[in-house]
C-alpha cells in the first residue's frame, strides 16, 4: 500500500490519507490483518511529515478501521469491502448494463457522470454528502475564536 | 583522541587509536593539508641530502688543500665553486620564509573562511578554540622541524670555513638568517603573520598577496636592525694613526665604526686632514688636534650566537602575540 | 488576541527559545525583539523573504554569530556551550564540504569529530543516492553533494537539525526524495527540525510548526493548524465605502476590494456577521498574506510563547 499525496488537491494531506486507506479498505487492497506502512515508510515515500500520517491513523483509529499494535505498526481490524459492491455482485452487474443503455443512446462520459451524481445527491442527501462536507471542512474544535 | 570521549550508545563504528593512527582534529588537519605538510616534509629530505653530499665534496677539497692552513695561496679560486654552491644555498634558504608564509600560513585558514569549511567543522561536535589549536599546532610543528633541520644542516656545512668572511660574512643574511634559531623564528612569525592576515581577509588569493609583502617587509626589517642585537666591542689604540697601526680585530670579527680619538678621548671623524695635499701638513694637522689613535667598534664572531638568540627570542615573542590575537578574534569571528 | 488556548506554561521541553533576540549589523537590523520557543520534536519551517533574517536567526541558534541583544538557548544551554554544540547540527545554504576529500573521508571527518556517530545512517543516506563512496566531492553534483552534506548532518545524530534552504539549488525529484529522507530521519528519531525556506509548497505538509520572520521581526509562530484555524477567508460584496465593519471589526492582516468584491484574510474577533463565504486558508495563501504584508500585527500561539522571569507570558 503506497500513498499518493497530492499537493495541489487543497485536501489536507491526513485527509487524503485516510480517504485512500478507506478505497483501499473498500476495494479490498487492504485486508483484516493487514499491515499500514508506518510513519517513517510514509514519511520516506510521499516527504511528508510523520505527524500527517500519526494523525490519519488515529483518525483511523477513532472510527475503529484500524488498530495500532505497540512495537509492531498499525494494523486493519475491519474491511470496508461489501459483498453487495463486489466484482460480480448483482447491483455492478445492473449499473454495468445501465451504462452500456446509456452509452448507445448517446451519453457522453460528461452526461454520465452529472446524471450519477445528481441521482446520488437526491438519494443519499443529508447522508454521505454532509459527513464529506464536514471532512473537508476541518475540525473546527481547534479553532480560537472564543472572547 | 577525542574519539574516546564517546557515548557508548550509537557508536556502530567509532575510530580507535591503532600505533600511529591520527584521530579526531589531528587526523582532519592532517588530512586537509597533507599536500603541503608532506611537500614540505619531503623538500626538506631532499634538502638533507643534497646538503651531506655537498658538504662531503667541500670537506674532500679542503682536506686535499690541508685546510685550516691551505698550502697554497691561491686556494680560494678554486674554491670558489664550493662557496658559491654554500651561497646560493644560503639564498635559497632565505626565501624559506617568504615561502612557507605566502603558501603555507596565508592559506591555512583564508581557504576554510571563503569556502566555507569553517562552518562545516565549527558545527561538528568541536569547538572552535581547539581547532584552531589544532590547526596552528600541527602548523607550526611542521614548520618547526623543517626549519631546524635545515638551520642545523646548513651550520653544519658552512661550519668548515666559519671564519673565513670572503666566503660568507657571518652578519649577512646569508648567514645570520639561516642557521641557529633564526630561520625557525623568522619563519614561524611570518606564518602565523599570513594566517592572521588570511584570518581578517577572508580570501585566499588576496591574502596570499598581502602576506608576501608582509613577508617583504619582515625580512627588510630585520635586515635593517640585525646588527643591533650585538654588543659592540670597542678597541682604542694610543699609537697614531697610520695604517699600521690599525688595532687587529679578531678573525671574522665585524667592523661597526671607526673613529680617531684624541688624547682627552675625544673621538674625530676618520676623515679629519684628509683635505690636506701633503703628508706632513696631515700630519700637522693630526698633531694639532691632539689625535693619538684609533678608537673601533666591533663585533666578534663569538656574539653571533647570543644575538641569534636574543633575535629569535624577540620574533618569537612576536609570533605568540600574533598567535594570541589570532585565538581571540577567532574564537568568535572564526566562520 | 488567541486566549483561550493556552493552558498554563509550556510542557514540552524548548528545543529552542529566543528572549528579545537582536542582531545588528553595519546596514542596521538583521533581527529585532525576537521571543519565541519551539517545542521538541517539531518539524518547524522558517519563512520570510530574502533578507528577513532566517539566515541570522539559524546563525545565531548554530552559533556561528553572536546575538546583539537577548538571549537564544538551545535545549536550555547557551549555542556556544558543549552541549548545545553536540545536540544541534546545521546545514549552511551553500552546503560547505572539502572538495579534495573523497565521501568515504568527509564521512570519516564526522566519525572523528563527533562522539555520537552513527555511521550506518550516514552510509545508507548516501547509498540511497547512488553515491560512490570512493568519489571526490568536488566531482559530484549538486543533488549528491547536498546529500552527503545531509548524511553528515543526520550521522551526528542531533537533536535539532537547523537546515538553511536546504533544497533549494536541487531538481524536483533529489529534493522530493531528500525531504522523505528528511521526514523519515525525523520520524524514527524524533528529532526537532528547523527550516528555512522560501518554496511554500515545499513547507506545506513537511512542516508541522512554523515561524515567519519579515523585516527582521516576528510575524507568525505557532503549530501550523492552530495558526491555520485562527484564520478566516472572507469573501463578499461591500456596499458603502472602505471596509465593511463585519471585516473591520476583526484583526485584519490582507484586504483587496476588486470592483464590489472584497477578499479579506482576518484574525476572527468573535463570530462573523453578515453575507460572507467564510474559508480555512490553505498554508501558502496564510503565509502570502503575511509575507505581502510585514506589518501585519504578528500572531503567537501559546506553544510557541516564551515565558520571561516572572512567570508571564510574553507577547510580542
Amino acid at each position: 500500500m503506497e500513498f499518493r499525496i497530492d499537493r495541489r488537491s487543497g485536501v489536507a494531506a491526513y485527509q487524503q490519507i485516510v480517504q485512500q486507506t478507506k478505497q483501499a479498505l473498500r476495494l479490498g487492497v487492504l485486508l483484516p490483518g493487514d499491515r499500514l506502512p508506518t510513519a517513517k515508510e510514509v514519511s520516506q515515500t510521499c516527504a511528508v511529515n510523520p505527524n500527517t500520517t500519526l494523525k490519519a491513523y488515529r483518525e483511523l483509529e477513532r472510527e475503529g478501521l484500524v488498530e495500532p499494535r505497540p512495537g509492531l505498526g498499525t494494523f486493519v481490524r475491519r474491511s470496508l469491502a461489501r459483498p453487495q459492491a463486489g466484482a460480480d455482485s448483482p447491483l455492478r452487474t445492473e449499473l454495468a448494463g445501465w451504462m452500456d443503455r446509456a452509452r448507445e443512446a448517446g451519453l457522453e462520459r460528461e452526461d454520465v457522470t452529472a446524471l450519477v451524481a445528481s441521482v446520488l445527491e437526491e438519494r443519499y442527501a443529508g447522508s454521505t454528502v454532509a459527513a464529506a462536507n464536514a471532512e473537508a471542512l476541518g475540525t473546527p474544535g481547534a479553532r480560537s475564536t472564543g472572547e | 583522541m577525542s574519539t574516546l570521549t564517546s557515548s557508548p550508545a550509537a557508536t556502530t563504528a567509532t575510530g580507535t587509536t591503532r600505533g600511529l593512527r591520527l584521530s579526531g582534529l589531528n587526523w582532519l588537519v592532517w588530512r586537509q593539508h597533507r599536500a603541503g605538510f608532506w611537500t614540505i616534509l619531503a623538500a626538506t629530505a631532499l634538502c638533507t641530502v643534497w646538503i651531506v653530499y655537498q658538504r662531503a665534496q667541500m670537506t674532500d677539497y679542503l682536506n686535499g688543500i690541508g685546510w685550516p692552513h691551505p698550502k697554497d695561496e691561491n686556494w680560494s679560486q678554486d674554491f670558489h665553486k664550493y662557496s658559491s654552491r654554500l651561497t646560493s644555498a644560503s639564498y635559497g634558504l632565505g626565501l624559506i620564509p617568504v615561502l612557507l608564509g605566502v603558501f603555507l600560513g596565508a592559506p591555512l585558514l583564508a581557504s576554510d573562511l571563503e569556502n566555507g569549511t569553517a562552518k562545516l567543522v565549527t558545527s561538528q561536535s568541536v569547538s572552535r578554540v581547539r581547532w584552531l589549536t589544532t590547526k596552528l599546532g600541527i602548523t607550526a610543528l611542521v614548520v618547526t622541524v623543517s626549519t631546524v633541520a635545515l638551520s642545523l644542516l646548513f651550520a653544519w656545512w658552512w661550519e668548515p670555513v666559519k671564519k673565513e668572511n670572503s666566503v660568507i660574512d657571518w652578519t649577512s643574511g646569508s648567514a645570520f638568517d639561516v642557521t641557529g634559531p633564526v630561520p625557525v623564528a623568522l619563519t614561524l612569525f611570518t606564518v602565523i603573520g599570513g594566517v592572521a592576515i588570511g584570518m581578517l581577509l577572508r580570501r585566499t588569493l588576496v591574502a596570499m598577496v598581502v602576506t608576501f609583502g608582509f613577508a617583504t617587509l619582515v625580512q627588510v626589517v630585520w635586515g635593517y636592525f640585525r646588527m643591533d642585537l650585538g654588543n659592540t666591542i670597542t678597541v682604542t689604540t694610543h699609537h697614531g694613526v697610520a695604517d699600521s697601526s690599525f688595532p687587529k680585530l679578531p678573525d671574522a670579527a665585524y667592523q661597526v665604526d671607526q673613529w680617531f680619538i684624541t688624547g682627552s678621548g675625544k673621538l674625530l671623524s676618520w676623515s679629519t686632514c684628509a683635505d690636506e695635499q701633503t703628508d706632513k701638513a696631515r700630519q700637522a694637522c693630526l698633531h694639532s688636534k691632539d689625535v693619538v689613535g684609533w678608537s673601533v667598534d666591533y663585533l666578534p664572531l663569538s656574539q653571533m650566537s647570543s644575538m641569534q638568540w636574543l633575535g629569535a627570542g624577540i620574533l618569537l615573542a612576536l609570533t605568540a602575540g600574533v598567535t594570541a590575537f589570532i585565538f581571540v578574534w577567532g574564537r568568535k569571528r572564526l566562520v | 488576541m488567541s486566549n483561550g488556548m493556552g493552558l498554563g506554561g509550556p510542557a514540552v521541553e524548548s528545543a529552542i527559545e529566543a528572549h528579545g533576540l537582536g542582531k545588528r549589523y553595519r546596514r542596521g537590523w538583521a533581527l529585532k525583539d525576537c521571543s519565541f520557543r519551539l517545542p521538541t520534536g517539531r518539524i518547524c519551517g522558517l519563512v520570510g523573504p530574502n533578507g528577513a533574517g532566517k539566515t541570522t536567526l539559524l546563525g545565531i541558534a548554530a552559533n556561528l554569530l553572536e546575538p546583539t541583544e537577548g538571549t537564544l538557548r538551545v535545549f536550555g544551554a547557551a549555542p556556544e556551550s558543549a552541549e548545545a554544540n553536540r545536540r544541534g547540527a546545521f546545514l549552511a545554504q551553500e552546503k560547505p564540504l572539502f572538495r579534495r576529500f573523497t565521501v568515504e573521508e568527509t564521512l570519516r571527518m564526522g566519525r572523528e569529530l563527533n562522539p555520537g556517530w552513527d555511521q550506518k545512517a550516514a552510509e545508507d543516506i548516501v547509498r540511497a543516492g547512488n553515491v560512490p563512496l570512493g568519489a571526490k566531492i568536488g566531482t559530484l553534483s549538486g543533488g549528491q553533494r547536498t546529500r552527503v552534506a545531509f548524511a553528515l548532518a543526520f550521522g551526528k545524530r542531533p537533536d535539532l537539525l537547523l537546515l538553511d534552504e536546504p533544497m533549494s539549488d536541487l531538481d524536483p525529484l533529489v529534493r522530493h526524495e531528500l525531504m522523505g529522507t528528511l521526514m523519515a530521519e525525523a520520524a524514527e528519531h524524533g528529532t526537532t527540525v528547523l527550516m528555512s525556506s522560501h518554496m511554500l509548497t515545499e513547507l506545506e505538509n513537511v512542516c508541522d510548526y512554523l515561524v515567519v520572520i519579515a523585516a527582521g521581526g516576528l510575524r507568525l509562530a505557532g503549530e501550523v493548524d492552530e495558526l491555520l484555524a485562527a484564520h478566516t477567508l472572507l469573501t463578499g460584496a461591500k456596499a458603502g465605502e472602505g471596509l465593511p465593519r463585519d471585516i473591520t471589526r476583526h484583526t485584519v492582516v490582507e484586504s483587496r476590494v476588486s470592483g464590489r468584491q472584497v477578499n479579506a484574510l482576518v484574525r476572527p474577533d468573535g463570530p462573523i456577521d453578515g453575507a460572507w463565504q467564510t474559508d480555512t486558508p490553505n498554508l501558502e495563501e496564510l503565509l502570502l498574506a503575511y509575507l505581502r504584508v510585514p506589518d501585519a500585527p504578528p500572531l503567537i500561539s501559546p506553544s510557541a510563547q516564551v515565558t520571561d522571569r516572572a512567570g508571564k507570558a510574553v507577547a510580542a
